[in-house]
């Protein structure tokens, strides 16, 4: 135990990287409360890893009776208080590099990350890491991490300046070596409920909005936060909306924001690209931010303060090329067919 | 527990096999859950119309052994399952989730079925069943909600019928995958959509404020119009 201690001094990133894989490998189920902006949730989490296979459920502990539950690249989200239940799809994993903190040698000067000593939350000893932003355009982090399991104990999101804006503390946690099928599934009886998942699969040719996409690169990415690059591009279909929408993801290594981008449908009683108040809502410690931009709805979402979403939001100005747009780059499209095919009852 | 042992252990306490410990703990979680209750109510009717005729009790597993028999059917079964409806012409009794199995395991061919499914449905079909609650979706949506619902979820028929009123039509509208014009998307679904590009410590604080957040929450498209709308937007410019 003293070895490790001293061990941590030295070796924060190892640290870190030791909290990844064990996220990313670990069977592991617990409960936390998340506390934001005065607000406290009481929350379950079952994460169960087979091979390949990643199951996680977050279920509220408050009596809303919601839930997500995500499997291998698709989420459903239960909303039993609106009788809802959304399945979505992410973007191809071909084109996503953000499972793991990419914190590599570029986002060191962005970042500085530090060891402070050992602490004890509930009962067990962690190692406590700071990744402090060089910056106030982004967040910084602060974990305890367990000295035996390498799990996240306690998690808090920082200003620059070091006032916590939101903190995640395990009350309970353990890590089995099997988790029944059981406690994976959703308690919410939904049979009642609407379910909205895409329907059907969206052709990637010209015809379908072609001229909605946005081509990668046509844009300035001068214009972009320092340290954001572009990570993924690709086009999804969003269950609520069953409509197709481009998803530019931007990163700096820690941090990551969504842009999504489609056509605008005009305000009621407005012209489509009538000029639009920009509207900033929090989600959690996460800002999200929709606007509309040469005609066409842009909203932003990222676990950063509400400058920088806005910020990138508004690189986008810089580079839409509406005209000459080519088919959707091959695999792009999210893979819909094959889903389809094993689901019952679709109409051929 | 999900929800077709759920199910199973309704239809078990109606038949009065359910062991005492878990009919107290089902009757806390009905306490709770208001879409049990709902289910309740109609399993309560259907069990009083059962006894009330000479039939083959359901068995507590059946919820379970349909779901499998529907599993092993896959694609197919589906696309026969919406036929099947119009033929049968059942109202009220569709709106009995264990009915509308009945019917696809009559017409699946699981032979130890028929016998005791023949007799059940026609009786059921003379339930007027009270109306579910608030908000019972169109004849229309409930079609789209069979086609996409996975099988363990067939239930999803009780929908169809609050009321007692015939269904119009179990037809899945002909949907549009873009450019539905009156709907904007809901923030839950960025939200959502951007969880699985974030870091595993942004996902968590994400889905965390998805669950327990009031302020994000979907709004439900509705039934899309979208023949016109799709052919107006291929005219605008680009």
């Amino acid at each position: 135990m003293a070895a490790s201690l001293a061990v941590c001094a030295e070796d924060p990133r190892g640290w870190l990287g030791r909290m990844e894989r064990a996220l990313a490998t670990r069977n592991y189920q617990g409960i936390f409360v998340h506390e934001h902006d005065g607000q406290t949730e009481t929350l379950k989490i079952v994460h169960r890893v087979r091979g390949s296979d990643v199951i996680e459920r977050i279920v509220s502990l408050d009596g809303s009776g919601r839930e997500v539950i995500r499997r291998n690249g698709e989420l459903t989200a239960y909303f039993p208080d609106r009788r809802v239940v959304l399945v979505e799809r992410g973007p191809e994993q071909g084109l996503l590099l953000t499972e793991l903190l990419r914190l590599d040698s570029t986002s060191s000067q962005i970042y500085r990350i530090g060891a402070e000593p050992a602490a004890r939350v509930s009962g067990r000893t962690a190692h406590v890491i700071a990744v402090a932003p060089c910056d106030d355009l982004r967040y910084g982090y602060r974990v305890w991490i367990d000295d035996s399991s390498a799990m996240p104990l306690k998690t808090q999101l920082l200003t620059s300046s070091g006032h916590v804006v939101e903190q995640l503390v395990f009350t309970e946690l353990s890590l089995p070596a099997r988790i029944p099928d059981a406690a994976l599934q959703a308690a919410v009886m939904a049979r009642d409920y609407r379910w909205m998942r895409h329907e059907q699969e969206p052709a990637a040719t010209a015809e379908q909005g072609a001229g909605d996409l946005w081509e990668a690169g046509t844009w300035q990415s001068s214009q972009l936060p320092p340290g954001f690059h572009m990570t993924a591009n690709s086009r999804q279909v969003l269950a609520g909306a069953q409509r197709v929408v481009t998803h530019l993801v931007f990163s700096d290594g820690l941090a990551s924001v969504s842009v999504f981008v489609e056509p605008d449908s005009g305000a009621p009683g407005a012209p489509p690209g009538a000029a639009r108040p920009a509207t900033l809502t929090q989600v959690g410690s996460s800002t999200a931010l929709s606007t509309v931009v040469d005609g066409h709805r842009v909203t932003a979402i990222g676990e950063v303060p509400p400058a920088t979403v806005r910020a990138i939001a508004g690189s986008l100005r810089g580079g839409f090329s509406p005209a000459g747009y080519p088919d959707a780059p091959a695999g792009a499209a999210p893979g819909w067919a094959a889903e389809a095919a094993a689901g019952p009852g679709r109409r051929h | 527990m999900n929800q077709d042992e759920r199910a199973s252990q309704l239809s078990a306490m109606f038949d009065g096999e359910l062991p005492a410990a878990e009919c107290e703990l089902l009757s806390r979680r009905l306490a709770r859950d208001e879409q049990l209750r709902a289910t309740w109510s109609r399993y309560a009717v259907i069990g009083a119309a059962l006894r009330a005729e000479p039939m083959a009790q359901v068995r507590p597993d059946f919820a379970r052994r349909v779901s499998a028999a529907l599993a092993s059917g896959s694609g197919r079964a589906g696309v026969r399952r919406t036929l099947l409806l119009r033929r049968a012409g059942l109202g009220a009794a569709v709106a009995a989730g264990v009915a509308g199995a009945a019917i696809m395991l009559l017409r699946s061919g699981a032979p130890a079925q028929q016998e005791s499914l023949a007799a059940y449905t026609p009786s059921v079909a003379r339930v007027a069943l009270p109306a579910v609650g608030a908000g019972a979706p169109a004849p229309t949506q409930t079609a789209r909600q069979i086609e996409s619902i996975a099988p363990g979820a067939m239930a999803a028929l009780s929908d169809a019928s609050a009321g007692g009123n015939e269904l119009a039509s179990y037809v899945v509208p002909p949907l549009r995958s873009g450019n539905d014009l009156a709907v904007p998307a809901s923030l839950a679904d960025y939200v959502v959509a951007h969880s699985e590009v974030s870091s595993p410590l942004a996902r968590r604080s994400l889905l965390s404020a998805l669950v327990g957040d009031d302020a994000v929450q979907p709004v439900p498209a509705p039934p899309s119009q979208a023949a016109h709308h799709q052919v107006a937007r291929q005219d605008g410019p680009r």
